[in-house]
């Protein structure tokens, strides 16, 4: 018995030690009321892997009214949806698992709803995603449907039988580091609910391209494409590739042969003529690519183009289509559009560089205007109403390729990084008085960006590079540039840059920068020189750096595939002296004497790490000097797990972090400069958070599932800085309510959270009709914050927010936020409005005054609960202002505030005197007494006039009276925190003196006229008629 | 024990129009919004109801009285801008006007086809697919949506006339959180949606004292319902007495 209860005890005590532990484990719902502001950039936008698009009637009773709707696939940044043509789009897959877009089809029989999206980018360079399966929506992309085939990492193309859509086959291209049972050729015939698979060659080798027949769909091709990538190398080509056909509906297959080239092959790329389907054309990647033209439904070939604009690097370039109703016109899309007339013999390339950013991979063709296109680049999507001659772009995709992402201290500040083919870019991360548009984006660099960083020393002086450590200096001012980059002296090896290389400033000395090749270099002037302050730090394995080898069947060397490279670099910013390197072989170097000495570090990592594992961050800690987060991504191994871990002894021992709920190989971490226990996580599936310095992480879901590449806080505005692959930029606005969220807190029902101190702003917006078609992002909101945390939804129940000032009272009341976790609000800081006298016109002082700078205190009432916390607002002083005008211009609108409101009683004191007279002198039998009553009526309702605009048509003189001047005065120093001027001053004066007379001529009537008429109201045993109180007034309602 | 009934008669009703693999779990989530709202039959029956509030802007800044009534398709509501200044919007069921005094002009202007709808589906709240179904209108289950960090029940209603309203109800009390209603005219989508919350007990059924509707958040003071409404509130403009 006695045992019995032991054992009771202890599974009760488990039981609520395991309750505890669920209950304090961060979700990704204590995160949701930290919004994200996403920046663009959209001005150069992103690659764009597919296009549909079709005309659709704008509903059932128009059918011939139509619209064009616009589907575009994208690398890393999801579906978007365009429903007018391309001016506005909106994103429609965000909550899906993967946002690398493969291949997308429209169900014929339904486009207006029915859209197939195939997930993982089978442009198969060195930074492309993942994804995991195939999607369908019914309704146009408002809901998803994931529909299978979630092994199958990359999906090339899905090709619907054009008479009967429930068949459809999808090109399972595979995985891309790593042999993959899963590649193939799928087809379903019951619409998607189930899928065979009827080509499968081997583990190596996809299916990148499917094409049916459009007047026989039992005639089917596809293209088997043996491929591989390595961290150091890409291999296109092998005996698993090769062009099929099927001529019983993809049960039975046919490798074709005849007149193709023989050896390996490599990528093949197909396109039927709509027009005329007995012709196929296939660009065909061989030791001689070329274009092969077949007149016989594939049975025959013959050899046409071999130009470069047609064979350029097939294993990026995909894409193919023939025009609609000339099947000798071939549209082939490689670093430029090319165009051919006659089949395929010649091409004419048009379109290369200049208004159209080149590397396309997507395309479609209006059918019912051929010369109507839309292209994918590696840029966003253009189109063109010329076939391809001109071009506008669509400048609403937010698709950018961010690599790295620095900031700078400039009020406000800017925010900078590298995208993939796109250059460098800054954007400062609030426009004054506006929103942050497209123009506010500006190019600072070229070729592909990665790091850019601006000097804190000169900060005239900003460094950017390109593909492969290509590093310049641009001075802002002057726009001078100089290549900075270190060169190999005569005798030493070459030096091996990474694609991505790190340059990186110092976050303990801000004079110094680094740069990493297979060695570390430090510039102390700008990058003029560099100290060499290591040897090679890299694995040296020349069996892993020969990227002239790269390639496979085509040669390809771009520095994509540079290895054996310093890929992450960060000083503690403890001690400039110790300095952490991570290598892209599976190296993590540590210096504690700025270079003299380095340790490689690896051999203490945990077993849980396979060795070789490229590091891709390394986070020295802000608060200890011993401590040390390092992130490695193996994915380029075919594992794309998350390797997270930290050191607390300079690297002799490490603890894995526990990832189990982070999905996506890692790219970055940071640890918050003030929490030690708050953690970033950037991985290539989103971005999530720890509170509990690692033990637990959850997925923030403001930022959909894109890969977060880099991620920066900034120190004086505590911003959370998110750099996407995909989708551009992100800021989540002040991170301090989430500094002070605990892990055990979050069992709490309501706790007040810390914001950062609000800068009171006077900032005016500009006139601007710029049209529909530009991407613009928010700047954050210049309210003051007020932050919360609720353990559940509130929904029973009364729920506010307070705002008191110094002496306790309350002078706001605020709609709380009710959503479960972090709630955040914004208070925009003004008083009550004044109540106005009443007019037929509106207006007369609508808004309240600025409350001064000054620390109030901030009240939430949930229930029976209270919460309270301070709220700290500042005086602005970059607007070069003292806080004593600022205080001298809420004194006067105080005054004008009041004589609003005194104005407001001294009418409503006339139009209830008079409202009253009119009224009681009807039931009055004294005819004289009536009259006379009827006359002060009138005299009342001519001084009413006289305070009060009568007229009330719009654009019409509105006679602009007393309440209409006090109005247009209060707003006119309202609008400007300084003193009023000397003018406003004496008008507050001359104004409250009319006032006063006002006042004085009604007390002086109630004290006469009215008296008398009450003398003889009493004579009929009636009430008298009574003037207005204060009291009263003040007891209405005002609004 | 009649009301649990009851409700449980016009689940079954519902249910009727529900697929039949997901018609269980509707079934579910109908009875407890119903369990929830507590004398549901006063919706169900209801007739005619009115509100009296603020509307209020999410920083604090603003607040303006507001007031409503609602008989069928029928609807009023007025914003009290200043003193003698207010903004009104009202329709007699099958017409529409509003009076928007800041465009300085005080003459009704008639609403559209996609306002009209719009004030169409705010008179409906409470004659909702979930409390009076009708029996063409096809309710499916849509699974769990997070919605304000928490987990909500998601059903989806599509209606006769071609509008699709969601409805998100919260698992632990059952009462409804928030509602979008949608369609297509003429090729622009029509959207209105509520959110609710401040749940309290008005003759016998809960009923949210806050709406966040399209136009604003609006704090409710008091609700009535089912009381006798002077028609000139809802009649044209030359009949309107107001």
């Amino acid at each position: 018995m006695m045992q019995r209860l032991v054992w009771l005890v202890l599974l009760v005590f488990m039981v609520a030690v395991l309750a505890v532990a669920a209950q304090q484990a961060i979700s990704p719902a204590v995160l949701g009321g930290l919004s994200a502001r996403a920046l663009g950039p959209a001005t150069c936008s992103g690659r764009v892997t597919a296009i549909e698009a079709t005309y659709v009637p704008i509903d059932s009773a128009h059918p011939n009214d139509r619209r064009l709707v616009i589907y575009v696939g994208s690398a890393a940044g999801g579906v978007f949806k365009s429903r007018d043509g391309g001016l506005t789009f909106e994103p429609i897959f965000d909550k899906q698992d993967y946002l690398s877009i493969g291949a997308m089809a429209l169900d014929p029989r339904h486009q207006d709803s029915v859209l197939w999206v195939g997930t993982g980018e089978s442009n198969v360079r060195n930074s492309v995603s993942i994804g995991g399966g195939l999607y369908r929506t019914t309704d146009g992309g408002k809901t998803w449907k994931k529909m299978g085939l979630d092994s199958v990492e990359r999906i090339a193309k899905i090709a619907l039988n054009p008479r009967n859509p429930d068949t459809l086959f999808v090109a399972g291209l595979g995985a891309l580091w790593s042999d993959s049972p899963h590649r193939g050729l799928y087809r379903s015939t019951d619409g998607g609910r189930t899928f065979e698979r009827v080509l499968y060659v081997d583990e190596k080798t996809g299916c990148a391209d499917v094409a049916v027949d459009p007047a026989d769909p039992r005639v089917v091709y596809c293209a088997m494409w043996q491929f591989r990538r390595k961290a150091w190398s890409f291999s296109s080509g092998g005996p698993g590739s090769g062009l099929y056909k099927s001529t019983d509906g993809g049960t039975t297959w046919q490798r074709l042969t005849n007149d193709l080239p023989s050896g390996e092959l490599g990528r093949i790329v197909l396109a039927i003529a709509p027009s005329n389907p007995a012709i196929v054309y296939a660009m065909v990647e061989a030791r001689q690519s070329a274009l092969y033209r077949s007149t016989d439904r594939g049975q025959t070939w013959e050899r046409r183009s071999a130009a470069v604009n047609v064979t350029a690097r097939p294993f990026y370039f995909a894409a193919m289509a023939v025009d609609p109703y000339d099947p000798d016109r071939v549209y082939r899309l490689t670093f430029q559009l090319a165009i051919s007339e006659d089949g395929g013999k010649t091409f004419n390339a048009f379109s290369y560089g200049g208004a159209l950013h080149p590397d396309h991979h997507a395309f479609w063709i209006d059918p019912i205007n051929p010369q109507h296109l839309l292209i994918g680049t590696d840029g966003g999507v253009y189109e063109s109403f010329d076939r391809g001659r001109s071009w506008r772009m669509f400048r609403s995709l937010p698709l950018a390729q961010f690599y790295r992402v620095s900031y700078d201290f400039d009020d406000p500040y800017n925010i900078m990084g590298g995208l993939q083919d796109n250059g460098s870019w800054m954007v400062p991360h609030r426009v004054r008085g506006g929103s942050i548009g497209n123009c506010d984006w500006k190019s600072t660099g070229w070729g592909d960006g990665f790091a850019v960083v601006r000097d804190r020393v000169r900060p005239e002086f900003i460094y950017f590079e390109s593909q492969g450590g290509d590093a310049v200096r641009r001075n802002l001012r002057t726009n001078e540039t100089r290549s900075i980059q270190p060169r190999a002296e005569v005798g030493m090896p070459k030096l091996r840059f990474n694609w991505n290389t790190p340059i990186v400033l110092s976050s303990a000395n801000p004079r110094y920068l680094y740069i990493g090749a297979q060695y570390l270099y430090r510039s102390t002037d700008h990058g003029a020189t560099w100290q060499r302050l290591s040897p090679d730090l890299t694995t040296n394995d020349s069996t892993k750096y020969d990227p002239q080898e790269s390639g496979g069947v085509t040669r390809d060397n771009t520095s994509a595939e540079n290895h054996c490279t310093i890929y992450t670099i960060a000083d503690s910013p403890l001690d400039e002296r110790l300095i952490w390197v991570g290598t892209d072989d599976g190296n993590l170097q540590r210096t504690p004497d700025g270079g003299k000495t380095w340790t490689n570090c690896v051999q203490w990592l945990p077993r849980s790490l396979p060795r070789g594992t490229w590091v891709s961050c390394v986070e020295p800690s802000r608060h200890d000097r011993q401590t040390c987060f390092v992130t490695f991504d193996n994915h380029t191994r075919g594992d794309m797990k998350p390797y997270v871990y930290c050191t607390t002894d300079l690297g002799k021992t490490w603890t894995r972090l526990q990832t189990d709920s982070v999905r996506g190989f890692a790219h970055v971490i940071r640890q918050d400069l003030v929490n030690p226990n708050l953690l970033f996580l950037g991985t290539e599936l989103g971005l999530y958070v720890s509170l509990d310095g690692g033990n637990t992480f959850a997925r923030y879901k403001g930022i959909p599932a894109t890969p977060v590449r880099d991620i920066q806080i900034h120190p004086r505005e505590h911003d959370l800085i998110v750099a996407t692959h995909g989708r551009g930029v992100y800021v989540i606005d002040d991170i301090t309510p989430l500094r002070a969220m605990r892990a055990e807190l979050l069992d709490s029902p309501l706790v007040m959270l810390p914001t950062r101190p609000t800068v009171q702003r006077f900032e005016s917006g500009f006139q601007e009709f710029s049209g529909s078609d530009e991407f613009v992002a928010p700047s954050p909101s210049d309210d003051a914050l007020i932050a919360y945390y609720l353990r559940g939804r509130h929904l029973i129940g009364p729920m506010r927010v307070e705002i008191l000032d110094s002496s306790g009272a309350v002078i706001a009341t605020l709609p709380p936020g009710k959503r479960k976790g972090i709630n955040r609000i914004g208070w925009g800081m003004r008083m009550n409005p004044p109540r106005v006298a009443r007019s037929p016109n509106p207006g007369g002082g609508a808004f309240g005054p600025t409350v001064l700078p000054g620390v109030y205190t901030v009240r939430v009432v949930e229930g029976d609960r209270v919460a309270t916390g301070r709220l700290v607002i500042l005086h602005d002083t970059s607007a070069g202002l003292s806080l004593a005008e600022r205080r001298a211009n809420f004194s006067s609108l105080q005054r004008l505030y009041r004589g609003i409101e005194e104005l407001a009683f001294v009418v409503e004191q006339i139009l209830v005197l008079r409202d009253t007279l009119s009224v009681r002198a009807r039931g009055v039998g004294d005819s004289a007494l009536a009259q006379r009553m009827m006359k002060l009526a009138s005299t009342l309702d001519s001084a009413y006039y006289t305070l009060v605009a009568r007229k009330t048509s719009l654009f019409a003189d509105t006679e602009p009276q007393l309440r209409e001047k006090l109005a247009d005065l209060y707003s006119a120093i309202a609008s400007y925190p300084g003193s009023p001027t000397d003018e406003q001053e004496r008008l507050i004066g001359q104004y409250l003196a009319q006032i006063e007379r006002a006042g004085r001529w009604v007390e002086s009537v109630a004290g006469s006229t009215l008296a008398d008429v009450n003398r003889q109201l009493a004579r009929y045993g009636q009430q008298p008629i009574v003037l207005l109180t204060k009291e009263e007034f003040l007891q209405q309602s005002a609004y | 024990m009649k009301q649990t009934l009851s409700a449980f008669v016009i689940a079954l009703a519902v249910c009727s129009t529900c697929l039949a693999s997901d018609s269980s779990q509707v079934q579910k989530i109908i009875t407890a919004y119903h369990h929830a709202l507590g004398d549901v039959s006063k919706l169900r029956n209801l007739r005619s109801w009115s509100l009296e509030g603020k509307l209020v802007s999410s920083d604090g800044s603003w607040k303006r009285t507001y007031r409503a009534w609602f008989e069928g398709n029928k609807a009023r509501w007025e914003l009290v801008l200043q003193p003698g200044i207010v903004a009104t919007t009202w329709s007699d069921g099958t017409r529409g006007w509003t009076i928007q005094p800041w465009t300085q002009s005080l003459v009704p202007q008639p609403l559209d086809a996609p306002q009209l709808r719009q004030v169409s589906w705010f008179a409906q709240l409470w004659h909702n697919d979930l409390i009076a179904p009708s029996p063409r209108t096809r309710l499916e289950y849509l699974g769990t949506e997070e919605l304000d960090g928490s987990d909500c029940f998601k059903l989806r209603a599509y209606r006769d006339d071609g509008s699709v309203a969601t409805y998100y109800t919260d698992p632990d009390s059952g009462l409804l959180v928030k509602v979008e209603i949608e369609s297509e005219l003429a090729g622009n989508r029509v959207r209105w949606e509520a959110t609710l919350g401040n749940y309290a007990p008005v003759d016998g059924v809960m009923m949210p004292m806050e709406l966040a509707t399209s136009s604003g958040m609006i704090l409710v003071e008091r609700y009535r319902l089912d009381i006798l409404l002077d028609q000139t509130l809802f009649a044209p403009p030359q009949e309107n007495a107001r």
